[in-house]
């Protein structure tokens, strides 16, 4: 049991290091309704992952995290830019065909390495598995920071979100948002794979505001369900020996399809 | 040149029935703006395979596995419909996007329990057009014909359902039913051509096309000739590209399909337009 643990105790922090900043910037991304450009840019984070290798950049080294976020501030620029006023074409169009090709981009690339295909996989389902008590460290300073940056200005940011009172110089504090969107995707992905750090950022966020429009409600509810999911997900890939990234998507998931069900037969029509 | 051809005919033929039928639902897709429903319905048709393949031991292309798909996107497709009107605390995007990634992780779950894990998630992405042979391209026109002839007959219904669905609900109360209608047609289309294109190249064919036309144009006539030229356009750059410099066939015919697509983007920027827009 101790040396369960032991081998555990990395992801278990990392786990709850990730709940706590992806449940709150989450609960940003569903009221802003920016739920499909969030997958576009984890899709973009892996691409530079994989090219990062193919230029011979191993993964999860710094010059690696750096060609992701690169990749991932391509990205933001086109979703904030390209926005088409031809009433035939929504702007979900252009974030699915964005997704689309980031996707088949990574595949093409990742084929034409040695041992190719792996990495997409990979970069789907992550190796979170794997992560070391260094790259532990870093992610935890990090999400620290950006947890003390936005508890500091907490009032700014959920105005903007919310949209109600306009506020001095909005769109830097808007960049900023998706600045911080942006560390946390291009640091997070690269371990845990596109699905894995994507149903973090959503299902916990979405499960909260089902049940409350309160914000600091919300974050318990959120962090509560998020950590509780991740630990029945991980000890069940521990003990079960199921892949770990699949098991916490799905954990995860059904917390979330539970709560679904009880939201859809408690509201009325 | 002979033997080019004579290994490209089939994946050629597979793409152009495949162009055919997808480009035309893809301009209802986007008109109805459900693209990512679509995605999500293509992930969940491949977990039903997935699974009665691991699960059963059918066959890949047996109808068991067939059936299994078709069902679990039929479900997944009234699941979409009815979450619409049940929950409204949260967006409807966030369902759809959440149900995509648990679908996925589903299906990466299922084939992680199988051996060849790996070769598995390509071929549920991007399919494997190169192996296509006679008897999938005869499911396929056999699927497709009278499914795109039930639409051409009918196309007024449905595309009175996609541009305005409250109106047409006041009038017409058979809506609903048209609408599960198209729900069901959409749900055999992908359940076919999953299994040979993978996810990635059918909702590039359903969304990519059919976006260039509408740069081009407004009516629906003009730009379901505009998607198709332009597709045709892709398929015989992409597999050229992919045969010459060894790519997987699916992947090049999609990133022509998108480089045409934003090329064409950046150098119109949205002023083209056809004479006959006025007329509509």
């Amino acid at each position: 049991m101790l040396h369960t643990l032991n081998f555990l105790s990395p992801q278990i922090v990392l786990l709850a290091v990730v709940t706590s900043v992806h449940t709150y910037l989450g609960l940003h991304v569903i009221r802003r309704g920016i739920v499909f450009s969030d997958l576009a840019l984890d899709q973009l984070a892996a691409f530079g992952v994989i090219v990062g290798i193919g230029i011979g950049i191993e993964a999860q080294t710094t010059v690696s995290y750096l060609v992701s976020f690169v990749a991932v501030l391509l990205g933001s620029i086109l979703l904030a830019y390209v926005k088409p006023k031809n009433k035939n074409i929504p702007h979900e169009a252009v974030i699915g065909i964005i997704y689309g090709l980031a996707l088949v981009a990574s595949i093409m690339v990742a084929e034409k390495l040695s041992g190719g295909t792996a990495y997409v996989k990979q970069t789907l389902a992550g190796t979170m598995l794997w992560v070391s008590w260094p790259l532990v460290l870093v992610t935890v300073v990090v999400y620290t920071l950006l947890l003390l940056f936005h508890f500091r200005f907490r009032d700014r940011f959920i105005a903007i979100t919310e949209g109600k009172k306009s506020i001095q110089n909005e769109n830097g504090w808007d960049l900023l948002f998706f600045i911080s969107l942006g560390i946390i995707t291009v640091l997070i992905v690269p371990i845990a794979g596109v699905l894995l750090a994507y149903a973090f950022l959503m299902i916990p966020a979405a499960i909260a505001t089902l049940f409350t429009k309160d914000w600091n409600q919300a974050l318990k509810i959120g962090w509560g369900i998020g950590f509780l999911a991740s630990m029945v997900g991980l000890f069940s890939s521990y003990f079960f020996n199921l892949s770990y990234g699949p098991t916490l998507v799905l954990t995860l998931g059904l917390f979330f399809l539970i709560a679904l069900a009880c939201r859809a037969l408690t509201s009325s029509e | 040149m002979v033997e080019a051809i004579s290994i490209l005919i089939l994946p050629f033929a597979a793409c152009v029935c495949i162009l055919a039928l997808l480009t035309y639902l893809g301009m209802h897709v986007l008109e109805r703006e459900i693209i990512f429903i679509d995605i999500a319905l293509a992930q969940i048709c491949a977990v039903g395979a997935t699974f009665a393949h691991i699960f059963f031991g059918a066959e890949e292309k047996s109808l068991a596995a067939y059936a299994c798909a078709f069902v679990l996107t039929v479900i997944a497709a009234v699941f979409f419909s009815q979450i619409d009107r049940r929950i409204t605390q949260i967006s409807h995007e966030a369902v759809i996007g959440v149900s995509y990634a648990i679908a996925a992780a589903a299906a990466l779950f299922i084939l992680d329990m199988a051996a060849g894990g790996d070769i598995h998630v390509e071929h549920m992405l991007t399919g494997s057009i190169i192996l296509v042979r006679w008897s999938d391209l005869l499911l396929v026109t056999g699927v497709f014909v009278p499914v795109g002839l039930f639409h051409w007959i009918f196309h007024d219904r449905f595309r009175c359902l996609s541009q305005d669905y409250k109106a047409c609900r006041q009038k017409d109360r058979k809506a609903v039913f048209w609408d599960f209608l198209f729900y069901v047609t959409m749900g055999l289309v992908i359940t076919v051509s999953v299994r040979i294109a993978g996810i990635l190249v059918i909702f590039s064919f359903l969304i990519i096309p059919a976006t260039f036309s509408a740069l081009f144009s407004h009516s629906w006539q003009n730009r379901i000739w505009i998607a198709w030229g332009m597709g045709l356009v892709a398929i015989i750059g992409g597999l050229a590209f992919a045969y010459v410099l060894d790519f997987s066939c699916g992947p090049s015919v999609v990133s022509i399909l998108g480089i045409l697509l934003v090329a064409v983007a950046l150098f119109s920027r949205g002023k083209i337009s056809l004479k006959t827009d006025s007329q509509k």
